[in-house]
């Protein structure tokens, strides 16, 4: 019972880590333009084969929650570019589409609702905290919906999520801010090492 | 199950709150939009009569206004 909470804890802190860094790789020419706190910016882009490496031991220890957190994580991404073209060809809007399809069909509903809540929930969090930053951005829902309204739909996902899976919520939301937290502790170092 | 119905009703009470918030808020800024455009042309006019200087082009008044 205990390993197997262990296994679901350290699959999706695992995955969350891979989702942060994929996110990063993306971000990281407006990240280093605007001095945001980038893991890819602090420690190179050879870091990309060791993303691959953390989801693999996360799906060998969860496929489920982890393939679900994924696809959520690439189908919300997608959502935020709803009418550019991706490398595939296909808009951001039909690359969201399929993921979900692909999920529900292959994870359950069950699973895969729970992942979209919880994921939902941690791009309205995060957008709220990047509020002052992104005002000038379209893709901040804080500034889509407005401030008040970002949190409170989070956590209204959170909670629809907690229904659902409450390990994976509480567990997710825990792993968010460990992983923000590295990634300052390792901005503030790689700084002090620049100011030597 | 006890947990799962606190939440469940959470939740109802909290997308009530969110409708609530979104339309009040929403109704709001169109009512301070209103009130605002309704509001500064008179406050224009009453600060630059007592200062004596245009406040949208900062000309001074050259002659004494009878009232």
């Amino acid at each position: 019972m205990l390993l197997t909470i262990f296994k679901k804890i350290t699959s999706i802190f695992l995955t969350g880590l891979t989702i942060k860094m994929m996110d990063d790789f993306l971000d990281k020419d407006l990240d280093g333009l605007t001095k945001e706190n980038n893991m890819i910016v602090l420690l190179g882009s050879g870091i990309i084969p060791y993303i691959l490496v953390l989801f693999s031991i996360a799906c060998a220890i969860d496929s489920k929650i982890s393939a679900g957190l994924f696809l959520s994580s690439y189908c919300l991404g997608m959502a935020n570019d709803f009418t550019a073209k991706m490398p595939s060809g296909l808009y951001g809007y039909h690359e969201s589409v399929l993921s979900l399809i692909l999920g529900f069909s292959l994870l359950g509903i069950k699973t895969m609702a729970s992942s979209l809540f919880v994921m939902a929930a941690v791009q309205l969090w995060d957008d709220y905290v990047d509020f002052d930053n992104a005002y000038f951005t379209k893709k901040n829902w804080a500034v889509i919906l407005g401030k008040g309204e970002c949190l409170i739909l989070g956590g209204i996902f959170f909670l629809c999520s907690f229904y659902l899976n409450m390990l994976l919520a509480i567990t997710v939301a825990i792993s968010t801010y460990i992983i923000v937290y590295i990634i300052n502790i390792l901005s503030t170092c790689t700084r002090k090492n620049q100011n030597y | 199950m006890l947990i799962q119905i606190v939440v469940i009703w959470l939740i109802l009470l909290l997308s009530i709150f969110l409708i609530g918030y979104a339309l009040g808020r929403r109704k709001g800024i169109m009512e301070g939009i209103n009130k605002g455009l309704s509001i500064a042309p008179l406050d224009i006019r009453k600060k630059s009569l007592e200062l004596g200087v245009c406040q949208i082009c900062e000309q001074k008044v050259e002659r004494d206004i009878k009232l």
